[in-house]
């Protein structure tokens, strides 16, 4: 007879239920957060310049579009090449223990730095996404080619620029992470901005920024998992 | 990682359980333990700090077999059987009480209470790699009075 002889011995000792349990961890002086106000109470830890950014970029959006809707298709180029800088900043905001060597001061708190990680990845993702999207539908109405397109001109810089910067981070230590960060963001906005105002308009463009979004949105994706579930989240265990 | 208060009450419980085999009393050690951890800490992670725990669970558990035997004659504590009682499950179990004890701790924390080679390393104070040999030679044991067993 063939056993799991580990999965086994756990059923074979299964004790009955207890029944104190939940009345006793109720009046356990223990402190009681709850992971959503943990996420919240992250908000407060985020630098302003973050919120600054993202303020300004919906900002100058709004006003351009309002001042002069025929130029709004130059607004997209714009807002493309000022995304990565945004995402640049996210990345470092989202390292920022790392770069610092917070990770013994932070040690010290209830939380892990998977979990601090995650929550601030969530308040900045959906800040940013929000950003994005409110760009995407105020200039989309104006363009020719639509909210969509918009929304993947002005998301693919900003998803290639996070998906690098977080490589950089897992690679490189320190102060010098953020450095090279920048540099990347310098990088994938000049990418979207050298070539010439009317390359949305060419054909095979649309197929290169479709690559580049789910090229971008796989490294992101991969980069964030080694980085809440990777060796590395296990730093403070 | 900072883990769920239940998740923990249940692990020390099923510890304590196993050692006293009786759920009111493994439930009375296991909140005792807690609040001696609490009385003293503010937080509880994984690591150092279940290990403390754990320390303070099987100390009252030691603690708890003394006092009986000092009070031998009003000690009459029912002893409760287990959840499952397949015929594989009761061989298990009777494996279990075979092996040495050492063996029996180290099959315990491991696979019982789901703790890693280093939380059971602190808890026994005995090394990581110790807790590989040992782990090993329980398993291999175990297989050998279940084949008897249950051939």
């Amino acid at each position: 007879m063939k056993l799991n002889l580990k999965s086994e011995i756990k059923t074979a000792l299964e004790p009955p239920e207890p029944k104190g349990r939940a009345s006793f961890l109720a009046v356990i002086p223990y402190p009681k957060l709850t992971y959503s106000k943990f996420v919240f109470s992250q908000i407060g830890y985020i630098r302003k310049r973050v919120w600054f950014v993202s303020a300004a970029v919906v900002f100058a959006a709004v006003r351009i579009v309002c001042a002069i809707p025929e130029e709004a298709k130059f607004l997209v180029w714009l807002i493309a090449a000022l995304v990565p800088f945004l995402a640049m900043l996210t990345t470092v905001e989202i390292s920022r223990s790392k770069i610092y060597g917070m990770s013994e001061i932070e040690a010290g708190c209830r939380f892990s730095l998977p979990q601090v990680t995650g929550a601030r990845m969530i308040i900045l993702g959906i800040c940013n996404f929000a950003v994005i999207i409110t760009v995407s539908i105020l200039l989309g109405n104006h363009v020719p080619f639509g909210v969509a397109r918009s929304a993947l001109y002005i998301f693919t810089p900003y998803i290639v620029a996070s998906g690098i910067s977080f490589m950089i981070f897992s690679k490189v230590k320190g102060q010098e992470a953020a450095y090279l960060s920048a540099a990347a963001a310098l990088a994938v906005s000049l990418a979207g901005v050298i070539p010439i105002r009317g390359i949305y308009e060419k054909p095979l463009v649309n197929l290169y920024i479709i690559a580049a979004c789910l090229g971008g949105t796989l490294m992101a994706a991969a980069q964030t998992k080694k980085l809440l579930f990777g060796k590395d989240s296990y730093l403070w265990n | 990682m900072a883990e769920d208060l239940d998740d923990i009450y249940n692990k020390i419980y099923r510890y304590c359980f196993y050692k006293v085999r009786n759920s009111a009393i493994a439930e009375d050690i296991t909140q005792e333990a807690f609040l001696k951890y609490f009385a003293q800490n503010k937080i509880l992670k994984r690591g150092e700090d279940m290990a403390y725990l754990y320390t303070i669970a099987k100390h009252l558990c030691i603690d708890f077999f003394r006092k009986r035997r000092d009070d031998a004659l009003t000690g009459d504590y029912p002893q409760e059987d287990f959840c499952n009682n397949s015929d594989t499950k009761i061989a298990v179990r009777e494996a279990l009480e075979r092996l040495a004890e050492q063996h029996k701790e180290i099959l315990l924390l491991r696979y019982l209470s789901g703790l890693s080679a280093n939380e059971t390393a602190e808890i026994m104070e005995i090394s990581r790699f110790k807790v590989y040999r040992l782990e090993k030679a329980a398993l291999a044991e175990m297989k050998k009075y279940l084949k008897g067993a249950l051939d």
